[in-house]
Parts: C-alpha cells; structure tokens; sequence
C-alpha cells in the first residue's frame, strides 16, 4: 500500500482474544487468513498443506461456520469471531475438548498434519448435528483429506466425541 | 528381554498427540526464524533447453529482494549426487532437463515479493530437442540426455544392456529357458503402472540459518542425520564446512511417504542463507510437489508353470522411466527385481532392469519403492497362470512363495508369514464361497461382482544402515531417550518409547523423546525401507539395557541380592520369584542420581544413562560362506477384495477389503493397525485413481494438485479388516518388524484380479479408471 494512503483497522475475535490489526501494515490487501493466523498472530495450528482450498487442512471457524483460511481474505473478516485449535480447549486449565480427547484415544491420527483442521471441520459438525450417523461424518469431513489414511479411527474418534458430548 | 511384557503390543496413545491435538506441534512449516527471508525458484518452461542469456537486473532492483542466483553464481559449487546412482546432478545449470527443472532462486523480505520477482528474470532458451516416453528415449535417434549414457540408460554404456540384471539360477544352478521348456503352461504379457505421488500434506519447508561460528542449521522434513550427511559435501566443498557443523532438526513432518527434502532446494537455500547472513525459508509448493514421484514402468513378463501348480520358470524385463534423474535408479530396479526372483521358491528365476533418462520430471523413492511396480507386473501374470492350469489360488501361492533357507539374495531367508497371511485373509473375506467363473455374478441392484486375491513382500526393516541411541533416567525416575528417527507419521516415537520403556522397566509415559536434532542425539537411520523400527528400536533396546543393568546394581545394594537376581517392571525393581522384595524405580533414582548425595560419610552421586548402537549385522549370526538367517527383514502381506463393478460407467466399488500382514511383533497396536490400513488406502488409491498426467507434447505436469490429482477422502474408505500376523522374527527387537510399506504394494494387482473376475477382461494397466474397462467391454474408442 502506497504511503498516504488511508489506514484503517481490522477487528476479529481470536479465540476470544479481541485484535486489532493494522491495514497497510499488518494486514495487506492479499493477506488470506491462514497467513494472519499463522505469521501475524503466531497462531500455527492452523495449517496449510495445499494453500488452495484443496486439503481442509487450514479449516478455522469463523462465526459459528468452518471456514478454509487459506481461501479467505483477512480483509474480509472484519469484526467475525473465529475459533482456531488452539482455542478449541481451555488454555487455562489444559482441559481439552472431547474431540480433541477421541483422537488421542481413539488414534484418530497419524503424522497429525490434517489433525487441527479435521478437528475444526469435526466441531463445526457436532455443533450442527450433535448426533451424526457414520456416513454423515463422512460427509462432514470429506473435503478434510488425510494422506497418512487414519480414515476409520478419525470416524470413531468423532463418534466417540459425539457419544460423550451428549453424556452417553 | 523381560519374561513378560508390559508395554509392547498394547494400545499406546501415540507420543506427541496432544501436541498434535492442540496445533502446538511445531512442522517444519511452523518454524519461524527472527529476520528470516523467503524464497521461492524460477522454473524452465521448456522441457530441455539450452540458457542462452539470462538478466536478474530487474528482479535484483525490485524492493525487498536480497538476492538472486543463477548457475553463473553457482560455479564454485559441486554437483549433489543422487543418493546411490552416484550420478552427478547440478544445483543449477546452464541446461535444463524438464519444465519444471530449476533456473534461478531470489529471496526477499516476503514471500510475494519473491514471487514478484520471478516475473522480472529474463530468460532466453535455445530449445533442444526432448523425448519423454522412455521406450523412445531408448531408441536410436533419440536425444542424448546425459553424456555419460549413450542410449539413455543409466548404468549402461553400450546399447542393449541393462542398467541392472538380477539372475537367480547364479544361485540356484537353475536354468530359466529349461524352466519354459518344461512348462506345462505359458503366459506373457505387457503391464503399465503409471506415476503416482506420495502427496504429502506438508510440501517439502526447508529452513537455513547460519551462525557466526560457522554453524549452518537446517530445518527439513528429512531424518536431520541423512540431510547433514546430504548436505555436507555441498557445504564443505564451498566454504570447508565440517560435519560438526552441519546441523540437522526435524521436530514433526507432515508425512513424506519416501519423499526426501531436495537436495537442490536445500543448497540453494543454504547459499542464499550464507550470501545474505540472514536465514532463508523455502516454504514448499504444492505444484513442486510432483518432484521424485514414483516411477512409471512398463514390465514384459513371461511365467511358466506346471500341472501340479508349481513355478518352472519366470522372466521379466522392465524398463522404469527416471525422468531428468532417479533418486536411486539402482535400489528402485533391485526392488521391481525382487518380486520376479526372491518371492518364490522356484530357481529359474531372471530379471532385467533399464532404468531410462527422459525429460520428465525427476523420480524417486516412494512407499512400497519398486516392488508396487514389480509385484503389479508379477501378479498380473501369476493370476492368468492360475486360471490357465486351472489350480487353486491359494495352493499356488502356497506351494511357491518362497520362506526359511530359500535364497533372498545372498542369503538364505526366515520363516515367512505368508501361509497364516493367507489363511486368515482366506477366512475374513470369504474367499472360499465367494469365488465365481469370471463375468458369472450380477448383484441385485444389476452390477457385476468380482472378488481378487494378491499377495507381495516388501522389506520389513530395511537396509542395513546403523543407528544408535542415548537413555538417560532422571533422578524422579523419569527417562529422556536420545533417538533421532524422524517422525513422519508412522509413529516412530510412539515405537521407540514403548521399546525404552519396556526394556528399561519403567511405565510408557515416563519416557520422553527427545524430538530429532542432530545436537541432541547419536546418529540415526532415516526412515527409508521400514527401517526405524528395527534399526532405531535395535538401538533403544541396547541403550535401555545398558541403563537397566546400571539401575539394577544399585538396586542390588538396596535390595541386597545379586543384581542378576532382580528385574524391572513398570517402574518398579523385584527380585526375581520374590516380588514382595522390591522397590521403585525412583526411590533408587532419588538416592543416586545427581552428585549430592552422602550416604554412611560416601559421596554415591552418580549418571544414570546407557548407550545403544545397533547394526542388524551384529545381530544375527552370519558369514560369507554361510549367511545363517537373513539379515533384514521380509514382511509378507495378503490382501482379498471384492468389487461391484457397473458395465454401463466402468464404475469400481470396493464393496469389502481385508489385508494380512505379517507384522512381527506388533510394538504398538494402534500404530501398526493405523499403518496397514494407512497403506492400504494408499494403495487402493493407486489402484482405482491416483494419476499423474504429464503433457505428451513437452512433459509438464497437469495435475499436481489435490483436485486434479485423487487422492482418496473418507468417502473412499471401504470396509476394511486390517489382520496383523505376528509370526516373531528371531532376529530384531522384541520379534519385531518394520510394516509401513507392504500393505500399499498389492492393492493395484487384488483390485485388477477383482475387477477381472467381474468382468471377464483384464485391465494391463493402473490405474483402472472407467475408460480404461469401457474400453476393454468395447463399449468406447
């Protein structure tokens, strides 16, 4: 941006954590979300395997909704509320959410690269259909690719969340 | 060993998941350095040219750009060398061998800006001529590529000969034509595999960072010991870098599935580093990623056998397209050559290899390396065989495979798995009542029904490369274990905590591994051939062991009995038979640990650690003339599908899938059922769908891409029943093998044969798409 230009500031919820970001500075016109979450924020749980909206890999959740950061501009977030992994479980107290539990017990994982984004698209799922059959997991997560092939177990590690979040 | 265990074979959580969990596991893609540049690489958009003239001037001047490089900058710089060709490949070169191959590197403050500056190198090229089917380049006439090989063919100097022949009757005194002569039955066909990408999640991130004593530390996808070892040469030879300062850090890759950080990449991006003084990141991209893909091979291979069912005699020519280059044309065309010779216990046995220079992209190892060509091309031949005696597929596979004191090589090999593999697989699927004459089933929704069968062995540990590792007890009694393997997704730490913990005696979760980094830990085996859990768990087991015997001398003076009295379990010290008297693990840490403590006016502080070094050659009893057992080892693998195939779209449903491995001891259960159904799924997408298409006219890739390129989704997963057969293997750690490749390799063969069954035509090529069976019902062009 050329100087003299106008600035201005980009508002989002992070993780509950309000930030205000610099236009001009901070946040450029190209800047897609993953790059903010990951090089400006220094949020890298999010991940970007195909930088393309290919893999899911990047998935956050902005407003309630999964969302490909690699495919949004940050421009276009302004005041959304967006959930990453790392605000998926108390910080506080390191008490993690069920999903992320089911995939640790259930090895719903292999090299993990997939595994934040797997577990946003997963929440965005539950939140929706908080009793999902096993084909509707599928469905949910098919845009979510795993090359390592932990298919099954990330299915049961989903079920298994959703059995417990209801209290089963 | 201890007498019972208590750790291996259960259900571990793997190590590291709650960093993976919670987005706090660092790839190398998350690493991010203070004052790092980015840098990205001009590509050839001609498939071999000549550089005539090439002006950075423009791309040096644009704002933000710290450096530029071409081959004019390079000169002092020797060649990299693939891994065992030995062939020399330059970082840059005046010369161009692909669209794609490398001509100019530029880092700058962002990443766009480096990008930007791409735009501004000019380029001339005088194009040269260019062949990119490997039979062409074979021809007489075709353009040299390199002028070491005068018709193509890497190895070899003198038209018709192989760049590699594997001839077994050397060993066995058979005699291959004999072998035909007597044959009952002859068959001889023609097969294609195409290439497929390993496709990682993560693209190959290199970071460089220099020091001002000289240090030059690199963060890669890479075993960091085999990326210091790679890199070295290049380092020394231009600024006499020794390899003490070659620093290597892998913390976590996002899978790689054979695929090895380019050593190109990584020179240039540590020029660059060094030329700047300032750390340089090359973030890999996802349209690179075709680089060193698996080979296409073409295989003419002939199979004799007699009435009985018995093998008389096999042969098999392939010729492997290398593209520009082969990351290791010699270990690829050794393992196509395993599946015709050392599979089976028939000695009439020969193979030949080319292994042929075009301009297509570069090839190298991928999971299942050479033998998913080989036993494609073998299977195909052996189910025809099957169906022309008229015997039973099991029976067959039964009375051939080959197993204990047949030949691998030059030496004689273990007990194989295969029959209990066969069984088992027999029994899940069915197999017995689902068998039909081809074409002979229609389901009821008017689809036609198949059901295949394939069996193939693959190396269940690799080479013979030595590891070692360091354990180290806390005086809490807690354990860090120095052991590099790279963690890749197979679940290397998970293996190596489980054997630490195990053999040292104390609980899984006291083990901490130090994540890879050449400044912490001894030198470690890459993760190549299925070799971590041999090689590094070999190590583990020794350094463990070495602790151990130290724990339990002091233990002895507490316990007062003789230190060969007493064994570990569980973070605990017994006496053997006695296991009222015992004590735990950290009571003895806690009073000897640490260079404090005074005990009766005697200072007894001590380290409590212990060293592994292990090599599979000293494991195994074995000379020259008599090698007793072989050294690595095999793992057999059986898989059975059936298939719904609809006539009217060519459409393939895995209606049921079920793989047997023959895993050794399983280590960890989670990961080794993950791994089988990891590697099937893979196979199973190189079988029906994964194809990377390269333009006939100039080679580029077309479909480098996750959309274009189909890898299998969730939606894709059929029923699978993964078996782990768990013959011990007398010769690694705790019977253990390494399992990771096997389960890809027939995925693409069980799924023709299925496909055949249904339909009654056979299908020479992967993968099997709906074109390639509407063809063959001639249904179109």
């Amino acid at each position: 941006m050329a100087q003299g230009e106008p600035r201005g500031v980009i508002s989002i919820v992070v993780n509950g954590q309000p930030e205000k970001l610099e236009l001009g500075h901070q946040v450029l016109p190209w800047h897609t979300l993953a790059q903010t979450l990951r090089e400006t924020l220094i949020l890298t749980g999010t991940k970007t395997g195909c930088n393309n909206g290919e893999c899911g890999a990047c998935t956050v959740i902005m407003d309630g909704k999964p969302v490909l950061s690699c495919s949004t501009l940050t421009i276009e977030c302004d005041g959304k509320e967006i959930t990453t992994i790392e605000g998926l479980g108390d910080p506080v107290n390191g008490v993690l959410h069920p999903l992320q539990q089911a995939f640790i017990d259930h090895d719903g994982l292999q090299c993990g690269f997939c595994t934040p984004g797997m577990i946003m698209e997963a929440k965005a799922l539950l939140d929706e259909t908080p009793d999902p059959t096993e084909r509707q997991v599928k469905e949910g997560l098919a845009g979510n690719l795993c090359r390592c092939g932990s298919y099954q177990k990330i299915v049961e590690s989903v079920l298994a969340a959703a059995a417990r979040m209801k209290g089963d | 060993m201890p007498e019972q265990l208590s750790v291996i074979g259960r259900r571990l959580p793997r190590f590291g998941a709650l960093d993976l969990v919670t987005g706090s596991a660092k790839f190398t893609q998350d690493i991010f350095v203070p004052r790092m540049l980015y840098g990205t690489i001009l590509c050839s958009s001609h498939p071999h040219a000549d550089i005539v003239s090439i002006d950075t001037s423009r791309a040096r001047a644009l704002p933000g750009v710290r450096a530029v490089i071409t081959y004019q900058d390079l000169e002092q710089f020797p060649d990299v060398v693939s891994a065992t060709n030995g062939e020399p490949l330059k970082i840059l070169g005046k010369t161009v061998f692909f669209v794609g191959d490398y001509v100019a590197a530029v880092v700058a403050e962002t990443g766009e800006t480096a990008e930007e500056a791409l735009a501004l190198i000019e380029v001339e090229y005088k194009a040269l001529p260019a062949v990119f089917d490997a039979k062409e380049a074979m021809a007489p006439g075709a353009p040299l590529q390199r002028p070491l090989w005068p018709w193509n063919v890497w190895n070899s100097q003198e038209r018709g000969k192989p760049s590699q022949v594997i001839d077994k009757t050397k060993l066995t005194g058979g005699n291959v034509e004999q072998g035909f002569a007597e044959a009952d039955a002859i068959v001889e066909e023609e097969v294609h595999t195409q290439t497929t990408l390993q496709a990682p999640l993560e693209t190959d991130t290199i970071i460089v960072a220099w020091d001002a004593g000289g240090v030059c530390t690199a963060w890669t996808k890479e075993n960091p010991d085999t990326m210091a070892g790679r890199l070295w040469p290049v380092l020394s030879a231009v600024y006499g870098t020794p390899l003490n300062k070659v620093r290597g850090i892998c913390h976590q890759a996002g899978g790689r599935f054979g695929k090895h950080v380019d050593l190109r990449v990584l020179s240039l991006a540590a020029a660059l580093a060094r030329k700047t003084g300032r750390p340089v990141k090359f973030q890999g991209l996802r349209m690179w990623e075709y680089h060193w893909a698996r080979p296409i091979a073409h295989s003419v291979v002939k199979m004799g056998g007699k009435k009985d069912g018995r093998l008389s005699a096999i042969s098999m020519k392939t010729v492997m397209n290398c593209g520009m280059a082969h990351r290791s044309a010699a270990v690829e065309l050794r393992n196509i050559g395993r599946a015709p010779n050392w599979t089976w216990k028939c000695g009439n046995c020969r193979f030949e290899g080319y292994g042929v220079y075009t301009n297509l992209a570069g090839t190298g190892s991928f999971r299942g390396y050479g033998s998913t060509q080989g036993h494609y091309a073998v299977s195909q031949l052996c189910d025809r065989l099957i169906e022309k005696l008229g015997v039973d597929h099991i029976d067959f596979y039964r009375k051939n495979h080959s197993g204990a004191g047949d030949w691998w090589e030059q030496q004689k090999q273990t007990a194989s798995g295969l029959d209990d593999c066969l069984r088992r697989a027999a029994e899940a699927s069915g197999w017995q009542d689902k068998q039909h004459q081809p074409g002979a089933k229609v389901l009821a929704d008017g689809r036609k029904h198949g059901i295949g069968m394939a069996i193939a062995v693959h190396s269940g540990g690799g080479s013979v490369t030595p590891a070692a590792a360091m354990v180290e007890i806390n005086q809490d009694g807690s354990v860090q274990l120095f052991a590099a393997g790279d963690e890749t997704g197979q679940g290397v730490y998970t293996v190596e905590a489980a054997i630490c913990a195990e053999e040292l005696g104390v609980r899984y979760e006291d083990v901490r591994v130090i994540r890879a980094d050449t400044e912490g830990a001894p030198y470690a085996s890459a993760s190549d051939h299925c070799q971590n859990t041999c090689n590094m768990g070999g190590a583990v087991q020794l350094a463990a062991r070495d602790a151990r015997e130290k724990l339990l001398s002091l233990a002895a003076e507490e316990l007062e009995v003789a230190a060969g009295e007493l064994e570990a379990r569980e973070g605990w010290i017994f006496v053997k038979g006695a296991p009222s008297r015992k004590i735990a693990i950290r009571s003895v840490t806690a009073k000897y640990v640490g260079a404090k403590a005074v005990v009766d006016s005697r200072p007894i502080g001590c380290r409590l650690d212990g060293y592994g070094w292990y090599a599979c050659w000293e494991n195994v009893p074995w000379t020259p003339e008599e090698p007793a057992g072989s050294l690595v080892p095999k793992t057999w693998v059986c898989h059975i599908v059936e298939v719904a195939v609809d006539e009217g779209t060519g459409e393939v449903e895995i209606l049921k899938y079920v793989t047997a491995q023959d895993v050794g001891r399983v280590i960890s259960l989670n990961t080794a059922e993950n791994q089988l159904l990891g590697s099937t799924l893979m196979g199973i997408g190189y079988a029906l769908w994964e194809d990377f298409i390269q333009d006939p006219h100039n080679g580029q890739g077309l479909n480098a891409n996750y959309l274009d390129y189909k890898v299998p989704t969730h939606l894709d997963v059929p029923p699978t029943t993964a078996i782990l057969v768990e013959p011990i293997n007398p010769n690694t750690v705790f019977g253990a093998k390494g399992i990771g490749e096997a389960s890809l390799i027939p995925s693409a063969p069980a799924v023709a044969h299925a496909v055949y069954n249904a339909l009654g035509v056979r299908i020479n090529s992967t993968p099997i798409t709906p074109d390639k069976i509407l063809r063959a019902l001639g249904k179109v062009n």
